[in-house]
């Protein structure tokens, strides 16, 4: 049980990184009907870039989207939501998509509905629900997590690896190490350091004020502790 | 009474081996959340332990590990799995990467996602922005500036 957090992320980042391409949904074009460049101007117009397959370059001027697949790079002007990408989404303000293997960047926000393996970088927030890899942001939250979140406020309901907050790391389950201003997980199998390190069970603390509910001593400055 | 006894110890002996040999043993993966390389094959790291969080080059990381996460080097950074970033002044190198490879040199059998550097080689696909790029299956295998390919795994 103890390293149950971690082993559960690491296990979704496998299950996401045996990267099974997604299953076709009705909307989707059968595989083998694809294009090496399209151009896309809101979500749905052309319509052919709803659910295309792009094995290459994807442009949004300045909106790209739908439910298809991009094996390459989007590239849109204020938004990108192509649902299933494999290599690079990148646009000014805004990206979306489902499942994701690779590279994620905006300067607004990269979400990841279903999951991301790679990195979603951004000057502001990242979300995904399963992930693995780096996120790189202002504020970082995902389900399930393993590998690195380096953001001023990182949330993850399973954390496992690093959560690295100027202000806040939060997770319900943490393997692994968080470092920041202030620090809470319910159980944290693993290392808080921080100004305030709050655990409900267990962890290792060390910090001005160490809080462990179920500690042999839950409040104790500098460094507390309970395995 | 000693043939009770041998048998009730080659029954006990039969039930530890017959799970054993109806399923397969399989080990399982250790993990670590940092991991320090000095140099080539030093220290040599258990390729069954996984990184989940950063991967430090000092100057070099090397080994066939799996890393989630961060793994940055002065020199060379080089993974079997790298899910994140890697990054590097010299050149980071892994056998599928799936994020950003961010060095003047990157290489990498499959990158889904970004290398981004001066030179930028890649066997079965990859999306590479740099000076030169190589992309050894695509159908053009050498570009300048930009390429993108992506072969037959990743549909």
């Amino acid at each position: 049980m103890k390293k149950l957090s971690l082993l559960a992320a690491v296990f979704c980042a496998f299950s996401l990184a045996a990267g099974t391409p997604p299953g076709p949904s009705p909307m989707q074009r059968p595989m083998d009907e694809w294009t090496p460049i399209q151009f896309g101007f809101t979500y749905r117009y052309p319509s052919a870039t709803y659910n295309s397959n792009v094995y290459g370059l994807k442009f949004g001027l300045p909106i790209c989207g739908g439910v298809g697949r991009v094996c390459g790079m989007e590239i849109a002007l204020f938004a990108a939501g192509t649902e299933y990408v494999r290599g690079f989404q990148t646009a000014l303000f805004f990206t979306e998509g489902h499942m994701m293997h690779g590279l994620q960047a905006s300067l607004g926000s990269n979400i990841a509905k279903s999951g991301h393996v790679g990195l979603q970088a951004t000057c502001g927030y990242n979300y995904s629900d399963k992930f693995a890899g780096m996120q790189a942001g202002v504020v970082n939250t995902s389900a399930d997590f393993a590998g690195m979140q380096a953001a001023a406020v990182n949330v993850s309901d399973n954390a496992g690896g690093i959560q690295a907050g100027v202000c806040v790391n939060i997770a319900d389950k943490l393997g692994g190490a968080q470092l920041g201003l202030y620090n809470q997980a319910r159980q944290a199998d693993g290392l808080q350091v921080g100004l305030v390190n709050v655990s409900m069970k267990s962890g290792f603390q060390i910090g001005l004020v160490n809080y462990i509910k179920d500690g042999w001593i839950p409040v104790f400055p500098l460094i507390n502790f309970k395995f | 009474m000693k043939w009770k006894v041998l048998l009730c110890a080659g029954l006990a002996l039969l039930s530890g081996l017959l799970p054993a040999a109806s399923a397969p043993i399989q080990k399982e993966k250790g993990w670590t959340i940092f991991e320090l390389g000095i140099l080539p094959g030093i220290p040599q790291w258990d390729p069954d332990v996984r990184v989940t969080g950063l991967k430090v080059g000092a100057p070099f990381s090397t080994g066939d590990t799996e890393l989630y996460g961060l793994d940055i080097s002065f020199f060379g950074s080089g993974s079997g799995y790298a899910a994140g970033v890697q990054l590097s002044s010299i050149a980071v190198w892994a056998k599928r990467a799936d994020g950003l490879q961010l060095a003047p040199v990157t290489v990498a059998d499959r990158c889904n996602g970004l290398q981004f550097g001066l030179v930028n080689i890649a066997k079965n696909g990859a999306v590479q922005l740099g000076l030169l790029n190589f992309i050894k299956d695509s159908p053009l295998p050498f570009m300048i500036l930009c390429n993108v390919y992506y072969g037959s795994e990743g549909k």
